[in-house]
C-alpha cells in the first residue's frame, strides 16, 4: 500500500492524471476504490448501483483531474464528496428507493475490506468512536442524512423536529467530532 | 439565491452531509467560492463526513477495476479519412490472405458468400469512384443493393485472385480521390465522408467474413474507430428523422467507451443546434454502437445505458442503422 499520508503523493498523482498517465488511475483506484465503493454501497444499499457510482467517480476525476485542487482540500474528501453526492442522487430517485426495499429484504452482508490502509482504519475507527459519543439526537440526524441520503427537511419530518433543529444538530455534531479529533491530535484532514 | 453569513452557518452542517436542497447547495457553493474562511469551515466538516463513510470500506468486485480501466480510454484524434480507409484496407487484406477456397463459399451475415462479398466491396468502390465527377449520383442503400445484384454475375467465373485484383485496383482509385478538392462530392457525399463510409463498410465486411469463416481478424486501431464513430454520431440526427422520430429542441450527449471512444453532444433535430444541457446521456461501447450503425446488432443486443430521457436514448440506438445497406 502506498503511504498517502503525505500531500505529496496526492499532488503527484494529480499531475500524473493531468498528463494522462493510465497507471495513475489504477494507483488511485487501488488506494481509494474500496473506500468509494463501501461508501456508495452503504448509502445506496445496492451493490450494482454502487459499482456504477464508483466507476463514475473515478472516471470523472480521470476526465477532469483539474477539478481536484490540492490547495482546497484532500483527495479522500474530494472523492468521498463526489461519491456521496452521486450516491445520494441515486437514493433520491424513485427507482433507487425500490432497490432499497429489495436490499432490506436481502440477507447477504458485505465483506469488510481488511486491506484498507492501516492508518485509515485507525482514523475511521476514531471517527466512529466519536460518532458513538455524540448525543443521540445529533447522531441520529447525521446518520439519517449521511447514510440515509435524506435532506435536512426529511430528517426533520422523520424525527418530528423543526428544520432549524435538524440543521443545527448536523452542524453541531460534525463540529464536535472535528473538535474531538483535533484535541486528540488526529490530523484527520491529512490522514 | 444569495446567502448571508448566518445562513451559511445555519446550513453548513447539512451542506457537508449533502442534505440541502439543490438551490441551497448551489448557494453555499457560490458562497464558499467567495469566502476563504467559510470554505475552510465547510471543508473541515466535509473531512469529517468523508471519514464517516471510511469505516465501511468494501472490496469492490474485481471486474469493476477492469471495467473502470477499460472505460478510461486515452482520448485519440480521428484520422484523415484516407488514412482510416488505408488502415482498414490493410486489415481487410490480411484477413483475405488467410482464407482458403472452402472459406470463399461460406454465407455471410448479409446473405452473400464470402467470395461475393469481396466482389461487392469492389463494385461499390468502383461506383463511388465513377460518381466523383457526377453531382447527380446519390449512392444509397437501395442503389448499392441494385448495383451489387446487377454486377455480381459478371464475376461468376472469376478466380479469387482476379476478384482480389479488381478489389485492390478499385480501392486504390478510391483512396487516390484524397487529392481532389475537399468540396468534391462522391456518391452524393462530401469527399471526406465518402472515404469514411467506405472505411466503415470495410470494417463491417471484415467482421462479416471473420464470423463466417472463424478466421481471426487483426484488432482495429483506436484512431480508426474514432474516425468511424465521428461519422456515426454526426449522422444520428438525420437517422432519427429517417426513422420517423421527432425530438425538436432535444439534446443528447453520446459517450462511447472503449478504445477510440469519445464524448459528443448533439442536437436530436438536424435543423437545430445542440443545447447546453443534454436531455439524455447515452453510454455505449464504441464497437457495439458502430456494429448497430452498420445494422449488425439488434437494439436489444446493444449494451447501452441511457440516463435522463430513456425513450430518446433508445430511439438513438434504434435509429442508428437508418442508412445501413448491404
Amino acid at each position: 500500500m502506498v503511504d498517502t499520508a503525505s500531500g505529496e503523493w496526492e499532488l503527484a498523482v494529480r499531475d500524473r492524471l493531468v498528463a494522462r498517465d493510465h497507471n495513475a488511475l489504477s494507483d488511485l483506484y487501488d488506494q481509494f476504490g474500496s473506500y468509494v465503493f463501501g461508501l456508495a454501497a452503504r448509502v445506496i444499499g445496492d451493490r450494482h448501483a454502487a459499482e456504477d457510482v464508483t466507476q463514475e467517480v473515478f472516471l470523472s476525476l480521470w476526465e477532469r483531474p483539474e477539478a481536484f485542487e490540492p490547495a482546497r482540500g484532500r483527495l479522500r474528501t474530494f472523492l468521498g464528496t463526489l461519491a456521496h453526492r452521486r450516491a445520494v442522487d441515486v437514493v433520491r430517485r424513485e427507482e433507487a428507493r425500490r432497490r432499497r426495499a429489495a436490499r432490506d429484504a436481502a440477507t447477504t452482508m458485505p465483506i469488510p475490506d481488511v486491506g484498507e490502509l492501516a492508518m485509515a482504519i485507525v482514523t475511521a475507527e476514531q471517527v466512529r468512536a466519536e460518532v458513538n459519543r455524540l448525543p443521540a439526537d445529533q447522531r441520529a440526524a447525521i446518520e439519517l442524512a449521511y447514510f440515509g441520503g435524506r435532506t435536512y427537511r426529511q430528517v426533520a419530518a422523520e424525527l418530528g423536529i423543526p428544520e432549524g433543529t435538524a440543521k443545527s444538530r448536523m452542524r453541531l455534531g460534525l463540529g464536535r467530532i472535528a473538535q474531538a479529533l483535533e484535541a486528540q491530535g488526529v490530523d484527520f484532514a491529512w490522514t | 439565491m444569495d446567502v448571508t453569513r448566518s445562513e451559511f452557518q445555519d446550513l453548513v452542517g447539512a451542506y457537508a452531509l449533502d442534505a440541502c436542497d439543490p438551490e441551497e447547495a448551489a448557494a453555499i457553493d457560490a458562497y464558499v467560492a467567495e469566502h476563504a474562511d467559510a470554505a475552510a469551515e465547510a471543508e473541515r466538516l466535509r473531512d469529517v463526513a468523508a471519514w464517516l463513510g471510511a469505516a465501511g470500506a468494501l472490496h469492490p468486485p474485481v471486474a469493476l477495476r477492469d471495467r473502470l480501466l477499460a472505460a478510461a480510454v486515452l482520448p485519440v484524434e480521428p484520422l484523415p479519412p484516407a488514412d482510416a480507409l488505408r488502415r482498414e484496407t490493410a486489415r481487410f487484406d490480411l484477413l483475405l490472405d488467410s482464407l482458403d477456397d472452402h472459406d470463399l463459399e461460406r454465407p455471410t451475415e448479409n446473405g452473400l458468400t464470402v467470395r461475393d462479398l469481396v466482389t461487392h466491396v469492389a463494385i461499390v468502390d468502383e461506383a463511388f469512384v465513377a460518381s466523383a465527377d457526377d453531382a447527380s449520383v446519390f449512392i444509397d442503400a437501395a442503389s448499392v443493393e441494385r448495383m451489387t445484384h446487377a454486377r455480381l454475375p459478371e464475376a461468376a467465373d472469376w478466380t479469387f485472385a482476379q476478384i482480389r485484383e479488381r478489389t485492390r485496383a478499385a480501392r486504390e482509385s478510391l483512396v487516390a480521390l484524397e487529392g481532389r478538392p475537399a468540396e468534391t462530392r462522391v456518391g452524393g457525399y462530401a469527399l471526406a465522408s465518402a472515404l469514411v463510409i467506405r472505411a466503415f463498410e470495410t470494417w463491417t465486411h471484415c467482421h462479416d467474413i471473420a464470423l463466417a469463416t472463424g478466421k481471426p481478424e487483426v484488432d482495429v486501431e483506436a484512431p480508426v474507430m474514432r474516425t468511424m464513430a465521428e461519422l456515426a454520431v454526426q449522422t444520428l440526427p438525420l437517422a432519427l428523422a429517417a426513422r420517423g422520430y421527432s425530438y425538436p429542441g432535444r439534446t443528447a450527449r453520446v459517450v462511447m467507451t472503449g478504445p477510440g471512444g469519445g464524448d459528443w453532444t448533439i442536437s436530436c433535430d438536424a435543423t437545430e443546434a445542440a443545447g447546453a444541457v443534454p436531455d439524455v446521456v447515452l453510454r455505449v461501447p464504441i464497437v457495439e454502437f458502430c456494429r448497430r450503425f452498420a445494422d449488425r446488432l439488434a437494439v436489444d443486443d446493444v449494451p447501452f445505458e441511457a440516463d435522463g430521457d430513456t425513450d430518446l436514448g433508445r430511439a438513438l440506438v434504434d435509429a442508428a442503422p437508418a442508412f445501413a445497406g448491404l
